[in-house]
């Protein structure tokens, strides 16, 4: 089947454009190719054997694909890895045997897009228990839960894909044609990007990626791109697609929109993976000092406290000799105080009850260190040790103190080069504070032994975070808790200087 | 075979079966009944007042008007080189009354007449000559003729009077009115079915043909604002209006197709409705409605070649359908 891509009309054209100067996400680390520029690339679809009287849609993809440019090669479930030589993607449908294929394109270093869920375990894509970690849902068997599979949400518009698609704000979408069909969704680990989730779940990800170089599942790296999608065997001829005069309605264009979501995640796959700097804290300080000179820092504190001061002052001098303008402003004083400033960062000195949601709508860059006002500041939800917790403070934690943290985002910038893994943060154990931000979040560390509890994440300007509240500036944490500061090791410095650096640049950079 | 794929294959079977024991219940294997020869040497459009018992044949000749029943000639409405004609609904209270203003093109030329008396009423010149086709939009009461040779009229259905023309891309295929003063026609040389706007006289965005080749015949549920599109390549494709997007693909005869749309077409308890479509190859198909989103081949009968246009008899639940038999035109009965 051909199916044919009308490019949207001009008022479409003009109001996206409009948008991205508004919400303009990392689009120089994350670009993604136009069709034209990757005409010619190679794509081996790894299928089942058709079955006489169970049609799929393979053959049809496979001509889509074809009518894009691509050159498209079928490979059985039985061929040897070796016909992946060459390729620039591979494709898994659905109709290969899981079983059969198993891990076997695991560990490729070629970008793989699968819409085959039962096999995302042995992908590392997801963890391995049905109904729990992935699900495929079938439209006689789970006939109600298939409505729902009618309807997905994109909970990041700053998401490269989500900003092809020209989509202003996290809303719904119709995934496929009004006919409720079978469907796949996976829990992806905390480094993936979630691009669409399902049936109100948050972590239902009917489309998500993983980075080159992003900690899968199991502490799988990924070797290249990995692309998850909701297709099932016979489902790709009713992504949706808008033509004629439905084209114009800009909410109808903006529903209608699973091909291209289908074509545009293609193209993230074949398009360039992030390439991170080497880890050098001496390189990425002269760095942090050269986009910091000058600018003004307000620091917000608890001024003349027993217990942190120290630590602070030390904060507050390593910002001067970065080069940054340091104002301090105390917990009590009024957020106006950020009026002027070009980054605003919270202490974890502060008293998150006598801070109040100060400083939460300031339109520039903010830092926080404090782990346990991440729902203050609307990063994440509201149930306190459900959605953020800490480890190691008595009476307060069942979990006991803390000294690394786990890098699973090495491929990010925030994560300073580090490989990933354990990485000692402070010198000796001891309170380390955590929360469960939104799907929109860049997740960069979590705790050890822990799915949900993610220590380092930020928020793309323009990114939905709690109560759909939209990031006014790029967000971030680090738990630098008070007086960790003092007790950082040189990697937890490098992670706070990375932090800092990521906080404070463009969008886009 | 996958466990998903098992179980979509024992619905899909189990709707076709549920689908077959209905059509169980009256034979519906459509076949020639019957046949009514036609004046002069071509036939085109054709359209039946299923009250009043008339039936109107566009050809060379005019608009030949018979007796629905017995095929006797009653009279010819004066149209050179007529290709359509259609007939303005008309209900009296829940029930279909009988046809009192009929339309018919032909030449560059439409007139409007009195089914009835058989005169011409009014007569109006269209922009551009060739073949041209006719549709009523009952919404906005308005008759819309298409020309191949490329322009559109919005035609008030009460004077016959032109109210507005256009010169717009349109096409050799079969045109259908809907909502939202939307004229579809099939551009079989493009391979994208034309929307276009009898209010605006604009192309509101074309309909991209997903797998099919040369559209040729198009039929419209007004209800369900599906468009049933068929293919001279065998391809009929069934489109959402309200998206443009196709979401079932069947398979039918070939060649130059012409459909007609029908609710109940075999009366009540049998199929909710259906489009009928008839090729070249003397195919005729019935796309069944089991659902507004779910359609199925109903079953496809073997006629003979060469059948032309088709229109629906609601008082005898037959096809009538024009065809060359024996290098005449004539008029095929076609029942079950």
């Amino acid at each position: 089947m051909t199916r044919k891509f009308f490019f949207p009309n001009l008022p479409s054209l003009v109001a996206a454009a409009a948008l991205s100067l508004v919400f303009t996400p990392n689009l120089r680390a994350q670009g993604i190719l136009s069709a034209e520029q990757l005409r010619g690339k190679k794509i081996l679809i790894v299928a089942g054997e058709p079955e006489k009287d169970h049609p799929n849609d393979d053959m049809v993809v496979k001509k889509h694909l074809e009518s894009q440019g691509y050159v498209v090669t079928m490979a059985k479930e039985e061929d040897d890895l070796a016909k992946a030589a060459g390729q620039d993607l591979i494709i898994i449908s659905s109709t290969a045997d899981p079983r059969e294929i198993a891990d076997k394109y695991a560990s490729v270093s070629v970008p793989v897009f699968t819409w085959n869920t039962v096999d995302y375990p042995d992908m590392k894509m997801s963890g391995p228990e049905r109904h729990v970690d992935f699900e495929t849902l079938d439209p006689v068997q789970d006939y109600a839960r298939a409505f729902t599979m009618l309807y997905g949400y994109f909970p990041n518009v700053t998401n490269p894909i989500v900003h092809e698609l020209g989509i202003p704000r996290s809303q719904m979408f119709g995934t496929g044609y009004l006919l409720p069909q079978a469907f796949g969704w996976a829990r992806p680990a905390p480094s993936a990007s979630i691009v669409v989730n399902v049936e109100g779940e948050t972590t239902h990800a009917g489309v998500f990626t993983y980075e080159k170089g992003a900690t899968m599942y199991g502490g799988f790296v990924a070797p290249a791109r990995r692309v998850g999608f909701y297709l099932s065997d016979g489902t790709f001829h009713y992504l949706t697609a808008v033509h004629g005069d439905a084209e114009r309605d800009v909410n109808l264009s903006q529903w209608w929109v699973g091909l291209k979501l289908f074509d545009a995640s293609i193209r993230w796959a074949l398009s360039p993976a992030v390439t991170p700097e080497a880890y050098d804290p001496q390189a990425l300080k002269k760095k942090l000092a050269s986009v910091a000179k000058g600018k003004k820092l307000l620091f917000v504190r608890r001024l003349n406290t027993p217990e942190g001061e120290e630590s602070d002052d030390h904060i507050s001098e390593h910002f001067k000799e970065l080069g940054f303008i340091v104002t301090e402003a105390d917990q009590s004083q009024p957020d106006t105080m950020a009026e002027g400033q070009d980054f605003v960062v919270i202490s974890a000195t502060n008293s998150k009850y006598k801070l109040s949601n100060k400083y939460r709508d300031v339109k520039v860059p903010l830092m926080c260190l404090e782990g346990l006002s991440a729902d203050s500041f609307k990063m994440a939800n509201r149930h306190r040790f459900v959605d953020y917790g800490e480890h190691g403070e008595a009476k307060e934690s069942e979990d006991p103190p803390e000294a690394y943290l786990e890098i699973v985002g090495s491929y990010h910038p925030m994560a300073a080069g580090l490989k990933p893994g354990y990485v000692k943060f402070i010198k000796e154990a001891d309170v380390l504070k955590w929360a469960m931000p939104l799907p929109s979040a860049i997740v960069i560390a979590t705790l050890p032994n822990s799915f949900h509890e993610r220590a380092i994440f930020g928020y793309e300007k323009g990114a939905a975070m709690a109560d759909e509240y939209i990031a006014p500036a790029r967000r971030s944490i680090i738990p630098v808790d008070n007086p960790a500061f003092d007790d950082l090791t040189p990697e937890g410095h490098t992670l706070f200087d990375a932090v800092t650096l990521w906080t404070i640049s463009e969008p886009g950079n | 075979m996958h466990f998903t794929q098992k179980i979509a294959g024992v619905f899909l079977i189990g709707v076709l079966s549920a689908a077959g024991a209905v059509a169980g219940a009256a034979a519906q294997t459509y076949k020639i009944v019957g046949q009514y020869m036609l004046p002069g040497s071509t036939a085109h459009g054709l359209a039946v007042d299923s009250i009043s018992r008339r039936l109107f044949v566009a050809g060379d000749g005019g608009i030949a008007v018979l007796n629905a029943d017995t095929g006797a000639t009653l009279g010819t409405i004066p149209l050179k080189d007529a290709q359509d004609v259609l007939l303005i609904p008309v209900m009296n209270g829940e029930e279909p009354a009988t046809s009192t203003v009929g339309f018919a093109t032909g030449n560059g030329t439409v007139v409007a007449f009195s089914p009835e008396s058989m005169k011409v009423a009014a007569s109006a010149k269209l922009p551009t000559d060739g073949a041209s086709s006719l549709c009523y939009d009952d919404d906005a009461k308005t008759v819309a003729a298409v020309s191949a040779g490329g322009s559109l009229a919005s035609i008030d259905a009460e004077s016959g009077k032109i109210v507005k023309s256009w010169r717009v891309g349109t096409g050799a295929g079969q045109i259908a009115c809907g909502t939202l003063k939307h004229v579809y026609v099939a551009d079989t040389a493009a391979n994208v079915v034309h929307v276009l706007n009898h209010g605006t006289g604009k192309d509101d965005g074309d309909y991209p043909i997903m797998t099919g080749s040369k559209p040729s015949g198009l039929s419209l549920d007004t209800k369900g604002r599906r468009l049933f599109v068929a293919c001279e390549d065998g391809t009929v494709e069934i489109i959402d209006t309200d998206s443009g997007f196709t979401f079932i693909e069947l398979k039918a005869g070939a060649g130059k197709a012409r459909e007609t749309f029908a609710w109940t077409p075999q009366g009540k308890g049998q199929w909710k409705a259906a489009s009928f479509i008839v090729q070249e190859d003397g195919t005729l198909t019935g796309i069944r409605m089991n659902a507004f989103i779910n359609y199925s081949i109903g079953g496809v009968y073997k006629l003979t070649p060469g059948l032309g246009s088709v229109a629906y008899d609601a008082k005898t639940h037959r096809l009538l359908i024009t065809s060359m038999q024996a290098g005449k035109p004539v008029v095929l009965l076609a029942g079950y």
